[in-house]
């Protein structure tokens, strides 16, 4: 929106401007509001006492202020704090490594002078057609490669995921190849290129590649559901999820073999007190890559 | 473009991913031959740790229980038990996993709702034969019922020990005394009765909904057709997922679809008159509520289920809202008193276990001594629990941190009995248990391997035609139920229907 409308007075143009502006506020506003008011609604309800929840649902401000769900969530804070570190660590690593082996195997099958590329990225493309099945998929990570209960099999299931190599290939594309080539000239070796001249040039793809690779680790309870066991590597998605659907389960358990347990559970507000605790370092961290994560994803040919 | 090459692109490849997820985890655990089960630890002269796999959250004090627990176990039989929990919230994925992995383990929880027909099938439990039962598991032996063997038998071999413990399914329903009071209604002793105190309720209490109906997923029928419908009747339906239902006093079994009955037509009307009265609300089929927690809150007047639950509901309710007077009423009193099957909770041993025997003298014991019955169960006394006399306990303040996981794999006529327990529903139980009804046919079990298609037809035109129909959400009665069944006739219950049948006749030849 610069300043080469069409308009001929000045004035007018100062008060399209302002039109302009204000129309562009208001409904930023309001987009912002839709994404603000269910936050504030969590984070209401998980303040409030669940009877008060039931009886007038859930309401922007906690009509009957509660602590309980965060107690109950918080009463062996060293398990929350441990799964805490493990996700942490998991994700750190995990993001780290992840990147690395991703934006290697992008850059190789980006160079046009690789002859069997085409070749490797049919049979990348190709392996995420088809699976074993779960069970194989157990049986191997159990029985064979002895992962059960290390914090490897936490890691290695999502390091290399092929729709992001492809991603980061198609933006290594636009790097003209002149700069491999004089690098080349100048005597440096290909990893010398990757390291020193490609991977700064794709850093907002690094950016981006990075935050869904650490979202994917920092959301995954599937591979701790199924393979650990240990307290000591529970990573918090999972214990959180745990917590949650111990309750909805014994319920349905309690039904279907008539036990009856006697267990006092605020489910609704500690649904949503769950949802505050697991969020939380995801909004802190957010705000300071944010402006990477615009780039990378509205990044076209070559940028400036 | 080239952007919008990309998401279509992304779109194409998580199309496909996401179909190949969904059709590659059809696939099914091998099965396993047993393995080396040489008979190593008969007697108890060497030590041995057995490993057990019970469903639920790992309760807080299983440390100290079964710390407890262990050292009375290796005084008796010189073994020890080391526990892994599958959590509720994704037990039902590891079971078969742990099966078709052979993982090692002796004991595990199982029951007609958790795998057992399964993975017996399968070969994943290993059979229990009674030369092994009398001799490791004598007093089992003793104890049981004989109709508990049979109903756990399956193709007349036993691979589970069911619990010993008398349960009655027949449902009652939960009501609030006070507003009955409040409005000078007749006891509720009846359906006319309770239609009666719904209508009342309706009519003058604003903001509180009659009747409640637990949350709906994918049940597929009205909340109270096991009282008005099955009990009423003295009818029982084979299979929850089909409407083919027999007469409990039929020596012969000949199944019928209840939908076509006289007594599901005048049935309808005694809905529909409740339904047009604004007994239940108009999402009550879409309802994701706890009813029990809406009860408790005073926003829901009435729920049915069965009494161990209600007797509970009861006793909470005494202790939390005092100013809510809640009550229980059978409702179907002259009704056949069906027992619950002993399958409903039971202990397996896993196919490659090498301690059979010591695993069954584990679970002879948990069953039949008291101390470690009591222990297992309750947890530590003074701690958890205070016994009262033989037959009672008390709660203590830690009892949260011993609960929740399925130790009601051996409950047995040992258990104990919650001394806050109503005394009338107490009183209900004894006057069922005085006539508990058995049948030829109570075992029975319908193979649904070939009408599978058919089954889950059925079972969808059933959420979709019978369930609004049942609310009262369709205007016209008839016409409802006309289409109901023509629906029914097109998704092939005939077909279903002969199949039962002659499983049935099989059944009863023997």
């Amino acid at each position: 929106m610069s300043a080469q409308l069409t308009s001929k007075s000045p004035g007018r143009t100062g008060r399209d401007e302002k039109l302009l502006q204000i129309l562009g506020y208001i409904l930023l506003a309001a987009i912002s509001l839709f994404c603000l008011v269910p936050f504030i609604l969590v984070l209401s309800s998980s303040l409030t006492e669940e009877s008060s929840i039931i009886k007038d649902g859930y309401q922007l401000f906690p009509s009957v202020f509660s602590l309980e769900a965060y107690k109950l969530l918080f009463e062996f804070p060293g398990q929350l704090i441990k799964a805490y570190m493990v996700t942490i660590s998991v994700t750190v690593v995990g993001t780290v490594v992840g990147l690395f082996l991703t934006s290697m195997t992008a850059y190789a099958l980006a160079r046009k002078d690789f002859k069997w590329r085409n070749g490797f990225s049919f049979f990348f493309f190709f392996t995420t057609l088809f699976s074993g099945g779960l069970v194989p998929w157990y049986l191997m990570i159990v029985n064979y490669l002895q992962l059960k209960d290390t914090f490897l099999i936490l890691v290695l299931p999502m390091l290399l995921n092929v729709f992001y190599i492809i991603v980061m290939k198609s933006f290594m594309n636009s790097i003209p190849d002149a700069i491999t080539e004089s690098a080349k000239i100048d005597g440096a070796g290909d990893f010398l290129i990757y390291l020193r001249l490609i991977l700064p040039l794709t850093k907002p793809a690094l950016a981006t590649i990075g935050l869904f690779i650490a979202l994917g680790y920092w959301n995954d309870w599937y591979h701790a559901m199924l393979f650990i066991t240990n307290e000591n590597l529970m990573p918090l998605q999972y214990y959180l999820y745990k917590m949650l659907g111990n309750m909805d389960g014994m319920r349905k358990a309690m039904v279907a073999s008539g036990a009856v347990v006697n267990l006092q559970i605020p489910t609704e507000s500690l649904k949503m007190a769950m949802t505050i605790v697991a969020i939380g370092p995801i909004l802190l961290v957010y705000p300071f890559i944010q402006r990477y994560f615009v780039k990378g994803l509205t990044i076209g040919a070559v940028k400036g | 473009m080239k952007h919008r090459n990309k998401s279509i692109f992304r779109l194409l490849s998580l199309t496909l991913v996401l179909s190949v997820i969904l059709t590659a985890c059809s696939g099914n655990g091998g099965n396993q031959s047993a393995g080396d089960s040489s008979s190593s630890s008969a007697g108890s002269s060497d030590e041995v740790t057995l490993k057990m796999i019970l469903l639920g959250g790992k309760p807080v004090d299983y440390d100290l229980v079964f710390g407890e627990l262990n050292k009375k176990l290796k005084e008796k039989i010189n073994t020890t038990l080391e526990v892994e929990f599958l959590d509720w919230s994704d037990w039902s994925q590891k079971y078969p996993l742990k099966f078709a992995a052979n993982e090692n383990f002796d004991l595990v929880y199982t029951s007609s709702w958790a795998y057992y027909n399964d993975q017996a099938i399968k070969g994943g439990f290993k059979e229990i034969t009674e030369d092994m039962l009398q001799q490791y598991a004598p007093q089992t032996w003793a104890e049981m019922p004989e109709v508990s063997w049979d109903q756990a038998k399956i193709n007349g071999k036993l691979y589970m020990v069911p619990n010993n413990n008398l349960e009655v399914t027949n449902k009652v329903v939960l009501y609030r005394e006070d507003l009955r009071q409040k409005h000078n209604l007749p006891e509720i002793n009846s359906l006319e009765t309770y239609a009666n105190y719904l209508k009342t309720i309706a009519a003058n209490e604003a903001g509180i909904t009659a009747f409640g109906a637990k949350a709906a997923d994918g049940w597929k029928w009205h909340e109270l057709d096991q009282i008005a419908l099955e009990q009423n009747n003295n009818f029982k339906v084979v299979d929850l997922r089909l409407p083919l239902t027999y007469k409990l006093d039929d020596a012969a079994g000949q199944v019928f679809n209840v939908y076509e009955t006289s007594e599901f037509k005048d049935l309808l009307g005694y809905y529909k008159d409740l339904a047009d009265n604004g007994a239940w609300s108009k999402n009550v089929v879409t309802n994701k509520n706890d009813i029990w927690q809406d009860m408790k809150v005073g926003k829901v007047s009435s729920y049915a289920h069965n009494l161990g639950t209600t007797g509970f509901n009861l006793a909470e309710a005494r202790r939390d809202t005092p100013e809510l007077e809640f009550a229980i009423a059978d409702i179907t009193p002259d009704s056949k008193k069906l027992g619950a099957i002993s399958t409903q909770n039971g202990i397996a041993i896993h196919s490659t276990s090498k301690h059979a025997e010591r695993a069954l003298m584990v679970i002879d014991l948990l069953q039949n001594d008291q101390e470690i019955h009591d222990l297992s169960m309750y947890g530590v006394a003074g701690t958890h629990y205070t016994p009262e006399g033989d037959d009672k306990f008390v709660l203590e303040a830690s009892s949260g941190n011993y609960t929740g996981f399925s130790n009601w794999g051996w409950n047995s006529y040992l258990n104990r009995q919650d001394a806050s327990y109503p005394k009338e529903a107490d009183d209900i139980f004894n006057n069922w248990q005085e006539d508990v009804y058995h049948f030829p046919l109570e075992t029975f079990v319908f193979d649904d391997s070939k009408v599978k298609t058919e089954v889950a037809n059925i079972s969808n035109i059933m959420v979709r035609y019978a369930i609004p129909l049942e609310y009262g959400l369709v205007q016209d009665m008839n016409k409802g139920l006309e289409e109901l069944n023509a629906q029914l006739k097109a998704a092939g219950i005939d077909k279903v229907q002969q199949e039962m049948q002659s499983q049935i006749d099989a059944f009863l030849a023997k």
